[in-house]
Parts: C-alpha cells; structure tokens; sequence
C-alpha cells in the first residue's frame, strides 16, 4: 500500500457564536495516499470548507474551535505547529483553490507578478529569476508566457482559474486542496481545467483533495471518495466502491437526485426534507430524520464506521446489511 | 397544433462603450401549450436575456413576439399590465430576488395586492395559503422572513409568486442552478407536477444539460446570441448535427465510473459579443471550419421536421 | 401566531435594544425640557447681573453664570427648544430634498443621473458654509430661513449616500420581479428600494443632527440666524470662545448638551437601522 500523505484522526471543529455551537466538523476519520485525488462530496453546509480549511490551518479562531483529532502531514500533527511553521507549510506544501476565480486575483497586479511574489517568498528567489519562473509556470497551465504583464481583468474566468492553479503549483505542494474549482465555469471551460489538473496532478505527483458536489467531476477526477453529511463522513471509498456499491442512504439518495443523461426517468426521487440545523443536530444519525430506512434504534444513537471491504466504509448498519445482501 | 408563443427574428442589442453589444441575434422559435422549451448555452449566449425579453422586462431591438396570435412586441401599459398576468419569471437566485424585508406571505400576495385581485382580505388570505400549499410551504413559514429559510423553500416562494396571478407561461431562468443536487430534485419534481396541474407553458433556461433534458420537450442552443440548433429533447441527445451542440455535450463530466471517457476538449473560449465579425460566430473554436464558415453567416435550416440547424457542413 | 404588520415588528425589535431605548429616553427628556423650559428654568434667559458674572457652577447657579451674569442653566434649557428644533428639522429637509433626489437619480440613471448629480457638485464645490450664508441672506434672517439653508447645505450629502445604496439595491432580482409583478416605479422605489436604502441614510442622518446645531451657531454669529439674545446652543458656545481659557463652564456645559443629543440620537440611530432590518432579529 502506499504511503499515507494525510491522515486526518477523530477531527472536530465548531463554530461557537454567542450561545450557539455550530457543530460544523465532527469525528471524522480520512487518509490521503500519496498521489491519489480524494473527492469530498456533499451539500451545502457539509463542512467539506471548514474541513479543508482545517487541514490549512486557516480556521478563524474566533468563532471557530478545535475540539479534538490529529491532521497528519507527513507524519507530523499539523495542530500542534506553531503559527511561523504552518505559515511555511502553507504555500511550500500545502496549498489551496478557492471556488472563485474572479475574486482570488489581486486586481491592481499583473499576473505574473502575483506568481512570482509567492516564489520570492517561499523559495526566496531574486526578483528576475520569479520573473522568469513565472512566465514557465503559465505555460504549464497553457496561457503564453508573454502575458504575464496583463492584469487579471484582461484575463477570463477559465484563463483566471488558470492562473489561480499556476499560484497554488508554484511552490511545488506536496497536496493541492481544491475547493470548488470549475463550480463557477462553463462546461466547456470545466473540462479544459479538469484536464489541465489532471495532467499537472500526473506530472507533478500532487496530491488532492477536490471539495465538490458534482458526480460527474468526482468520476472525473478521484480515486478515493468521501460523502460528508452534516459534519460527517458517511461513506468513503474508492470511486468504483461508491458509485458501483455506495450503500449509505444518503449516498443512494443522492444519486437517484439526479437527473440522467443516459435513460428516461418520468420523475427524480428527490431526498424529502433538509439538512438539520447543525446547531441543533440530532442524537442519533445526523440523517435520520431524512432516511427511509430509518428505525428507532438510528434515532437513538450513531452508528459506527464499519469496514465492508479493506478500502470501503461506511456509519450505518442498514447499508452494512444491504452491502451483505442481508436485506 | 396550439401554438402559445412564437418568437420571430428577436434581437436585443446593447450600446456599450466598446460598441453594439449583440446579446440576442435573430432568433426564431414557436412553443406549443403545455410544453417546455429549454434553453441552453454557456455564460454570456444571451440565454437569460433573451428570457427578459420575452418577459418584457428589456424591450427588443427589432424582431416580433406573438402571444395567443397577438403581437407584442410593443404594448402599451394596460396592455403591460394585462401581459404580467399571462407571463411570469422565476429567479435564479433565491437568495436576491425576494425583498428581504417582507415575510413570506407578503411576498406571494404582492401581485395580487399590486393586481388588486381580491376585494375583501379573507379571499386574499386564502388564496395566499392556498398558493403556499400548492407550492410545498407550510402554514407556519408565512410570518418568517426569507433569510429564515433555506434555498429550496426560498425558491418555493418564487414560485408561488410567480403562481398568483395564474399566468399561461413562465420564464424559468436557471431556477435550480443555485440549489443542491437533493433540493434541485424536489424542485424540478414541483414544476413538472404544476404543469401537469395547470398546464403551464415553461421556457426553461439554463446551463446544466441534464437538467435540461430532464424537463424539457424541445431544446435550443445558443451560442454569442444566435441559435444554433433546435430540436426536440430527445433528439438532441441522439441525433444531434451542430459541432458545438456535439461539444457541450461532450463535455459533461459523466458521473460513473467504468465508462470510456472520450472528452472532446474545444479550445479557446467564447469570443465578444461585442460588434461580431461576420460569419459564424463559433467558427473560431470549431475543429471543421472551413474558408466558408470565417466569411458566411450559416442560415437556420429546417434538416428535418422540427430540427434545425444553423451550420454551413451539416448536409443532410 | 398572529399577524403582525412590518412596522409593529420594526417596533418590537426597537424596543428590546436597551440602547436604543437608552437614547429615546435621553431624547425624551432634552425635549421634554424644551418644551416645559419656563417651569424647569431657575430664571429668565435675559436676566442681567452685573453681581453675578462668571461665577463658577454652585448650588446658586448649577452651571454658573456668563460674562453677563446670566444663569448659563436657564438659557442650556431654553436653548433647547432653538436648537433641538434646528437640528431635527434640518436635518429633516436634507434627508427628504437629498434622499429623493439620490433616489431618483441612482433609479432612473443616464441623462437624469447626471442631470442631479452634476448639479450636486456644484453645490458640494461651494463651501457649505457659504452656501448657507448666501441662501439665508436672500431669504432674509429667521429661524426657518436659516432651517431651509442649513437643509440644503447638507443635501448633496445625504444624496450621494443614497443614490450608492440605490444602486446597487435596484440590481437586486427582486427588483425586477417586482417590476414583473406589475409595480410602478413610484411603488418600487417606494416600497422596494427605499426601506431596503434606509440605513446608511439613519447614520448619515444622527450624524448631520450635530454639524446642524454648530452650522445654526456660526450662522447665528454672522446675524443670520438667531438673534440674541435668544439663546441657542451653538451661539452660546461661540460666544464663549473669547473665555475659554479662564471660565471653562460658558462652553462645557452648552457643548455637553449638543453631545447628548448627538449621542442619543446616535444609539436611536443605530437601533432604528437594526429594528429596520429583519436579518438581525436575534
């Protein structure tokens, strides 16, 4: 098996606003081997962002709590840095994509020079050599060299997202923590970017991990996948364990939410209701409330991870009989 | 055939300091009663706008826009007035189009307040609560305000605004593209029900191809403003000609595994609107343009009943 | 649950800011002095003393006595009914003359937009000062005269703060969809686009109610305004100026008074923006 990159352990986060506790992350488990792209699926309000940001380190505290867990970079607890050494980790190792490209770019700098300004400061290169490694970096991400002089309102959303991939690259990162990146971009535009990453990924031996909704960028892209519900990972597997035998409800519930290129269906089967309040999430399974196969033991009390194969998991005992032709 | 909207030659240009903006350019469709017309294409195809033309909330350049039989094109503002009870619009954004001032309830009464509908209160009341059951809202949400509530109901109360005043067509522009995958299915599902119900007439506009195929009986696509192929919803998907019709579809990520992935990746991306050159406008990012397509504007030909296609190789 | 309109709400959330009602009380009792000042006031606003001058506040005299023996007490509440008066109501004519016209020109845009704003600047280029001086002098001195010219003064600032706010609400969807519902521009603005612009308008407004006060005073001291010996906040403190060194209490306590209307007017300002808005009903 292949080295674990990230292992994130028991990690939970809350927001705690006045009286209210917004339980935004709770236990949850994943690894990250080297290489390999992990999908983090699920609505809003997930806390796929708050996880991801947890892992940066670049929860706002206040309002945001750690409770408790590990984040494994590389073996070393990322919690336990101090501020100077996650500053450096950020941007050398780590780095991170945000949903919009439009408001990622500095508006009264030229491209190139927001480039080169992360290089100067991580790699501490002079002022001509991030010129030049600038301009190498946007022609790895396909836009010419010679317009690193242009300003990024001269630049469209897909060249913009472009040059926020070329940002998050330059320092190399061992792990890449894309947040929604093609959400705001035309299909067309998303599948030039989808494969512009996909390329780079196996050039450079990043690793991921892509914080969407979308299925299809998931299938796209990932070889592990994690469905986030309420704070909790519900499911997680390889991509071929959840889209060919995701058991959890919620996972199936999902899947039959969406319309079909490929067949008729007369109607969707949407999931009925809405996420809880995650101020006032349940006692038992966050999901519950919303499953068809909830019983009254769901209602009472979690259920625990459960391994149905060596790279499948899954909190909920109904999927675990279904996944065991039990039911 | 009954046919409830047709759309002839419609063109909205804007004056921007850069020139003519030419957001919608000569296009032309009809939509019989009771069915869906989606609209597609990606951002800046003049898709929404063409939308709010229709609607009259921008008023076209040139082109005619026939009703039940009856021009429209230019109306006066009774006649204004007697169109907002035939055409109604559902937002995008559930989080903007609802005046974070009024509750709920007010904010489904208002066109009947504005319409003046109802004489005495208890009608107006009950027609209110009537329209929050058809839409799914619960009694108790009335008196809240919509930053109470989540996207999916928010979008319920567009809806239900858009209802009240029992209108024969709606303009749907991208309503569930800001909703969630569970959420979007709940409000696709109500939409399809009123149709059946009361048998409304949507224009459907969006960008998300597998919601549109989900919903609609006929589809269009539009590229920088011109329509480039239209055809029925089944058809597309199968029998589609134009390369850019071919390409969008392509490029859909496909959410399963084990399946030949073979991405079509177009280059470049989508030129300006602003003063066009002539020819075809998807010709710079086409893999089959020819000599003919950078100097000629391709006609909108009929290829087969009810399909057509505006592109110089398609043959048949 | 019963029904309850949009102001009843607005009320509800006013009156559960302790702030808020902090100020409306500060408020309520500076009017209530104004209005009964002759029963509060120790003594006359013009009773000369040539025994009694700049004696320091004592039991006698709470805030002392002027450079003409005056109880410096009975004319800071007289005064109150001269400068809460101005204040308020210039502040009034600014907030109407330039929220309208920042209304219409951020609504309509294009030529009108211009046409407004254009003729705004001019107004701004000029000091406002000068500009109440040359309004007040061609309507001739008196209070409402120097009201209006204070009032106009202000205006263009209170246009430019809302024709910002107008615009970028008049994007918003639910502009438009009222629009589709069949709504006139005057039901729009006023119903929409108003209630939704109100709050950089409150603040603007709590804060003009102070600048008001002083504009009155130097408009006072040019003899455009009050005359003395009317006394009036604003013009007592000018008036002390050539004391200030030695007799400290001629311009403290006049200054504390036109403080404590700022101030009050500043918390109900800031409750009226919260109570207005549904967003921040906890």
């Amino acid at each position: 098996m292949a080295e674990n990159i990230l292992e994130i352990k028991d990690l939970t986060i809350h927001y705690v606003v006045e009286k209210e506790t917004v339980e935004a992350v709770n236990h949850v488990n994943l690894t990250l081997a080297k290489g390999e792209t992990l999908g983090l699926v699920g609505e809003t309000g997930a806390g796929k962002t708050t996880l991801a940001k947890g892992v940066m380190g670049i929860i706002p505290n206040p309002p945001g709590k750690i409770r408790g867990g590990e984040i494994l970079f590389e073996g070393e607890d990322l919690l336990k840095k101090d501020k100077k050494a996650m500053q450096k980790i950020r941007g050398e190792k780590i780095s991170m994509i945000f949903q919009d490209p439009m408001t990622a770019l500095n508006p009264v700098m030229t491209v190139g020079d927001q480039i080169a300004e992360v290089l100067r400061l991580h790699q501490h290169v002079s002022a001509k050599e991030a010129g030049q490694k600038a301009k190498e970096l946007l022609e790895m991400v396909g836009i010419p060299g010679q317009r690193a002089s242009e300003y990024p309102h001269q630049f469209s959303g897909g060249m913009k997202q472009r040059v926020v991939i070329a940002i998050a690259l330059a320092c190399r990162p061992e792990l890449l923590i894309a947040d929604e990146p093609t959400t705001a971009l035309d299909v067309t535009i998303q599948m030039q970017v989808l494969d512009l990453m996909n390329n780079l990924k196996k050039q450079l031996g990043t690793s991921m991990i892509l914080i969407t909704h979308d299925f299809g960028v998931v299938a796209e892209m990932c070889e592990k996948v994690a469905i986030m519900y309420a704070g909790e990972v519900v499911e997680y597997g390889t991509a071929r364990d959840i889209f060919n035998h995701g058991c959890h409800p919620y996972t199936r519930g999902l899947f039959e939410s969406l319309p079909s290129l490929n067949e008729d269906q007369p109607r969707l089967k949407p999931i009925v209701g809405l996420m809880p309040d995650p101020t006032k999430l349940p006692v038992g399974c966050s999901f519950a409330p919303r499953c068809p196969f909830c019983t009254d033991a769901c209602l009472e009390k979690k259920c625990e991870t459960t391994n149905l194969t060596e790279t499948h998991q899954v909190k909920c005992d109904y999927a675990v009989r279904t996944f065991n032709g039990e039911v | 055939m009954d046919t409830i909207l047709e759309v002839k030659n419609l063109k909205k240009y804007f004056d921007t300091p850069g020139g003519k903006l030419h957001a919608v350019d000569d296009v032309s469709f009809t939509i019989e009663r009771g069915k869906t017309l989606g609209v597609v294409g990606e951002s800046g195809c003049g898709k929404s706008t063409m939308g709010r033309v229709i609607v009259h909330l921008l008023e076209a350049t040139d082109g005619k826009i026939f009703f039940e039989g009856n021009d429209i094109t230019r109306v006066n503002s009774a006649e204004l007035k007697k169109l907002r009870n035939d055409m109604q619009m559902i937002f995008q954004d559930p989080y903007s189009s609802l005046d974070p001032r009024m509750t709920v309830r007010d904010l489904i009464g208002e066109p009947l307040k504005t319409h003046k509908i109802f004489k005495n209160k208890e009608d107006y009341e009950k027609r209110v609560s009537e329209l929050m059951e058809t839409v799914g809202l619960a009694e108790r949400v009335g008196l809240q305000y919509p930053h109470e509530l989540d996207g999916g109901r928010r979008q319920r109360i567009g809806i239900a605004r858009a209802l009240a005043l029992e209108p024969k067509v709606i303009v749907c522009d991208e309503p569930v593209s800001a909703l969630d995958v569970s959420i979007q299915a709940q409000i696709l599902n109500l939409l399809m029900d009123l149709q059946d119900n009361q048998g409304l007439t949507y224009i459907f506009v969006t960008h998300d191809l597998s919601v549109v195929k989900h919903i609609s009986d006929d589809i269009l696509v539009m590229y920088l403003g011109q329509m480039v192929e239209k055809c029925p919803s089944k058809e597309l998907f199968e029998n589609n000609k134009h390369p850019y019709t071919k390409a969008l579809l392509s490029a859909i990520p496909i959410p399963a595994v084990d399946v030949e992935r073979k991405h079509e990746i177009l280059k470049g991306e989508i030129s300006s609107p602003i003063n066009p050159k002539p020819g075809c406008r998807f010709a710079p990012r086409c893999p089959y343009a020819t000599e003919k397509c950078h100097s000629q504007s391709p006609e909108l030909r009929e290829i087969k009943p009810g399909h057509f296609v505006a592109c110089h190789m398609v043959t048949e | 649950m019963k029904k309850k309109s949009y102001w009843r709400n607005v009320w509800d959330r006013f009156i559960k800011n302790r702030l808020a009602v902090t100020g409306i009380i500060i408020l309520c009792l500076l009017i209530i002095c104004a209005i009964f000042a002759p029963v509060i006031a120790p003594y006359g606003i013009d009773e000369q003393n040539s025994q009694t001058r700049f004696i320091a506040p004592c039991l006698q005299f709470p805030f002392g006595t002027d450079n003409f023996g005056r109880d410096i007490f009975s004319r800071v509440i007289y005064g109150a009914r001269i400068s809460l008066q101005v204040g308020l109501i210039s502040v009034a004519v600014s907030c109407v003359i330039g929220g309208v016209l920042g209304a219409i020109a951020a609504f309509y845009g294009g030529v009108v937009d211009n046409v407004i704003m254009r003729f705004l600047d001019v107004l701004m280029a000029i000091p406002g000062m000068v500009l109440a001086v040359a309004i007040a002098a061609s309507l001739g001195p008196s209070l409402n005269n120097m009201m209006i010219a204070i009032g106009l003064g202000h205006a263009p600032g209170f246009a430019r703060v809302v024709r910002a706010s107008v615009l970028s609400i008049k994007e918003q969807e639910y502009v438009e969809a009222a629009r589709l519902m069949g709504d006139s521009d005057f039901v729009i603005i006023m119903k929409h686009i108003i209630p939704n612009s109100l709050a950089p308008m409150i603040v603007q407004a709590t804060l003009n109610v102070g600048r008001s006060v002083i504009s009155a005073a130097s408009l006072s001291f040019l003899g455009l305004g009050i005359q003395p010996p009317t006394p009036e906040w604003g013009a007592m403190l000018s008036a002390s100026r050539a004391y200030l060194r030695d007799y400290w209490w001629m311009c403290a306590f006049p200054g504390l008074a036109i403080l404590l209307t700022v101030f009050s007017l500043n918390l109900v300002g800031d409750g009226l923006r919260d109570a207005l808005d549904p967003k921040l009903k906890h």
